[in-house]
C-alpha cells in the first residue's frame, strides 16, 4: 500500500521535473545572451581604410606615382621597398593593431588570425590591388 | 470489502481523468496568458529593436554609396534589408534628407537624419522591404542626386 | 487509503503545475532582462560614425581625404558638427584629436566611439628674397603645396620654367606676382632665363603629422 503511494507521487513528480527542465533549456537559449555585433569589425574595416587612404597618397621613395603603386610595380622592387612600406604602415597604424599587406608580388605583416575580427580594405594600384588586413594584437 | 474494492478501481480512472482535465485547463490557462499578454510585447520591443537597426544599417549604406571626391559619376549599391519586421512588410522612405522607418505596427518605426556631403543635392524615393533595394548616385559637376530605387526599375543593371 | 491515494495524485499534481508556473515566470524575467541587455542603442554608433567619416571627408575641414587642416579644425563649433552629421543633433558629442579635445558637448561618456587614422596638415609660411641670373635654378622643397614667386619691378627674365616646362613669358621682363603649384609627386626646379631680377620666393610647405581622431557620441 505504501509502495503504490510512493509510486504515485513520483510518476507524477518526475513529469512535472521534465516540464520544469524543458522550460529551463528554452529560457538558457536567450539567457545566454547574444553574440557581441559587428562594432569591432566596422572599426577595424575603418582603420584598413584610412591606412589604405594615406598610404595610396604617399610620394614613393624612388621612383614611381605613389608609394603604393612604386611597390606593386614589380616583384624586384616590392622586394626592395619590403621593409620601408612595413615601417611605414606600423607608423601609420595605432599601436594596438597588427597588419598584414598583401601586394600582387607578395605580402608583409603578420599571419591573418583565423578567428579574431579582422578589418579590410583594397586599395587599387597601377601595379595590382593591394588588400590591407587589420586586428587587434 | 468489496465496496472498497469497488472504490479503488473507479477512484484511479477519475483521479486520472481529473488530472488530465486540469493539465489541460492550465496549459490553455498559460497560453492565453502569455499570448494575451507577455507575447506581443515581447515581439513589439523586438520589432522595434529590429527596426532601429534595420534604420541605421540602411542609412549607413546610402551614405557609403557617395564617392568621396568625384564629381561625374553613376553608381548603383546593392542594398541589404531585412524580409519582414514582426512579420509584416514596412517601407523606408527619404524625405528631405531624413530616412524614416514606416510599419503597420505603432511599436515599430525609426528615423535618422542622413549624413551627406554638400555636393548633394537632391535624395529621394522609397523602397518596400519586399524590393531589390538599390541606392543609384547620378551626378555631374552641378552636383549629385542619390535616389532609393530597386533593381527591376534600372532595368536589372549591375 | 483509496482516497489517500486519489488526493495524493492531485497533490502532487497541484505542486507540479505550482512548480511549471514558477519555471514559466522565471523565464519571463530572464527573457526582459536579456531584452533589456539587448538594446544596444545603434544610433550612438551611427552618429559617432557619421561624424567621423564627414570629418575626414569634407572640403571644410580637410585639405584632402583623411589629412585635416590643422586651422580649419582647431576652429570646430557645435553648429559646425551639427551641420556636417545631422545624426548628432541634440546629442553629446566628444571630439578628440591626438590628445587634445577639440569639441565637447555635453557628457558623452558612456557613449559609442569611433576612431580614425588621419594626417594633420599645418600651412607655414617661408619667404626669402633672392637675386636669380639669366640660367639660374631653383630648387623647391617637395612637399611644398604653392609657392609665390614676386618678382621686383626692374626684373630682366624673360622666361620661367618648371622642370623644363614653359611657366612664364614675358619679352618684357617678368615682373608681378605669381602663384605656382608644384607637383607633390616630383621636385620641381624652376630656371629662369633672360636676365636677372630680385625675386622673393614665398612658399608654403605642408607639415603633416599622424593623429588618431576619437569621437564619442552618447544620448
Amino acid at each position: 500500500m505504501a509502495e503504490a503511494d510512493r509510486g504515485q507521487l513520483s510518476l507524477t513528480m518526475v513529469e512535472a521535473g521534465i516540464g520544469v527542465l524543458l522550460l529551463f533549456a528554452a529560457t538558457a537559449t536567450f539567457a545566454l545572451g547574444l553574440p557581441a555585433v559587428g562594432a569591432d569589425e566596422a572599426q577595424l574595416d575603418a582603420y584598413a581604410e584610412d591606412a589604405g587612404t594615406v598610404l595610396s597618397r604617399e610620394p614613393p621613395r624612388h621612383e614611381g606615382l605613389t608609394r603604393l603603386s612604386e611597390v606593386t610595380r614589380s616583384g624586384s622592387a616590392f622586394e626592395r621597398e619590403r621593409a620601408a612600406l612595413s615601417h611605414r604602415v606600423e607608423r601609420i597604424l595605432p599601436g594596438n593593431l597588427m597588419y598584414r599587406v598583401v601586394t600582387p608580388h607578395g605580402a608583409v605583416g603578420f599571419p591573418r588570425p583565423p578567428d579574431a575580427p579582422t578589418g579590410r580594405a583594397t586599395v587599387p594600384t597601377v601595379g595590382g590591388r593591394v588588400t590591407i588586413w587589420v586586428w587587434y594584437a | 470489502m468489496s465496496l472498497r474494492k469497488d472504490g479503488r478501481a473507479l477512484t484511479p480512472a477519475v483521479g486520472k481523468a481529473l488530472e488530465v482535465g486540469l493539465v489541460v485547463l492550465f496549459v490553455g490557462a498559460l497560453t492565453t496568458a502569455l499570448y494575451g499578454g507577455a507575447v506581443p510585447d515581447y515581439r513589439d520591443a523586438v520589432g522595434g529593436e529590429v527596426g532601429d537597426r534595420a534604420v541605421v544599417a540602411a542609412a549607413e549604406r546610402i551614405e557609403n554609396a557617395v564617392p568621396p571626391r568625384a564629381t561625374q559619376a553613376r553608381s548603383v549599391h546593392a542594398v541589404d534589408l531585412p524580409r519582414s519586421i514582426r512579420g509584416e512588410n514596412y517601407r523606408l522612405r527619404v524625405e528631405e534628407r531624413t530616412l524614416a522607418l514606416e510599419h503597420p505596427s505603432p511599436a515599430v518605426g525609426a528615423e535618422t537624419d542622413l549624413a551627406l556631403p554638400e555636393r548633394v543635392g537632391d535624395v529621394g524615393g522609397e523602397w518596400r522591404s519586399s524590393d531589390d533595394a538599390v541606392v543609384l548616385v547620378t551626378g555631374d559637376t552641378e552636383g549629385l542626386r542619390v535616389e532609393l530605387t530597386t533593381r527591376e526599375e534600372l532595368g536589372g543593371e549591375r | 487509503m483509496t482516497e489517500g491515494r486519489a488526493q495524493a495524485n492531485l497533490l502532487s499534481l497541484a505542486v507540479a503545475l505550482t512548480a511549471l508556473v514558477s519555471a514559466t515566470a522565471l523565464g519571463l524575467v530572464v527573457a526582459d532582462g536579456a531584452l533589456a541587455s539587448a538594446d544596444r542603442e545603434p544610433g550612438e554608433r551611427r552618429g559617432a560614425g557619421a561624424l567621423a567619416e564627414r570629418l575626414v571627408s569634407a572640403e571644410a575641414t580637410t585639405v584632402r581625404q583623411n589629412v585635416l587642416d590643422r586651422s580649419a579644425i582647431s576652429e570646430l563649433s557645435a553648429a559646425d558638427v551639427d551641420a556636417l552629421a545631422p545624426p548628432v543633433a541634440n546629442r553629446s558629442v566628444r571630439v578628440r584629436l591626438g590628445g587634445k579635445t577639440l569639441l565637447e558637448r555635453g557628457d558623452p561618456t558612456g557613449g559609442a566611439t569611433v576612431e580614425r587614422v588621419v594626417l594633420v596638415a599645418e600651412r607655414t609660411t617661408r619667404s626669402r628674397s633672392l637675386a636669380v641670373g639669366d640660367g639660374g635654378e631653383l630648387t623647391l622643397p617637395r612637399r611644398t603645396d604653392r609657392v609665390e614667386l614676386t618678382f621686383g619691378s626692374e626684373s630682366g627674365v624673360e622666361t620661367v620654367r618648371a622642370n623644363g616646362r614653359v611657366l612664364l613669358h614675358d619679352p618684357g621682363g617678368v615682373t608681378g606676382q605669381f602663384v605656382v603649384e608644384p607637383s607633390r609627386y616630383e621636385t620641381t626646379t624652376l630656371s629662369f632665363a633672360g636676365g636677372t631680377a630680385r625675386v622673393v620666393v614665398e612658399s608654403t610647405p605642408l607639415q603633416t603629422e599622424k593623429a588618431t581622431l576619437r569621437v564619442t557620441v552618447d544620448g
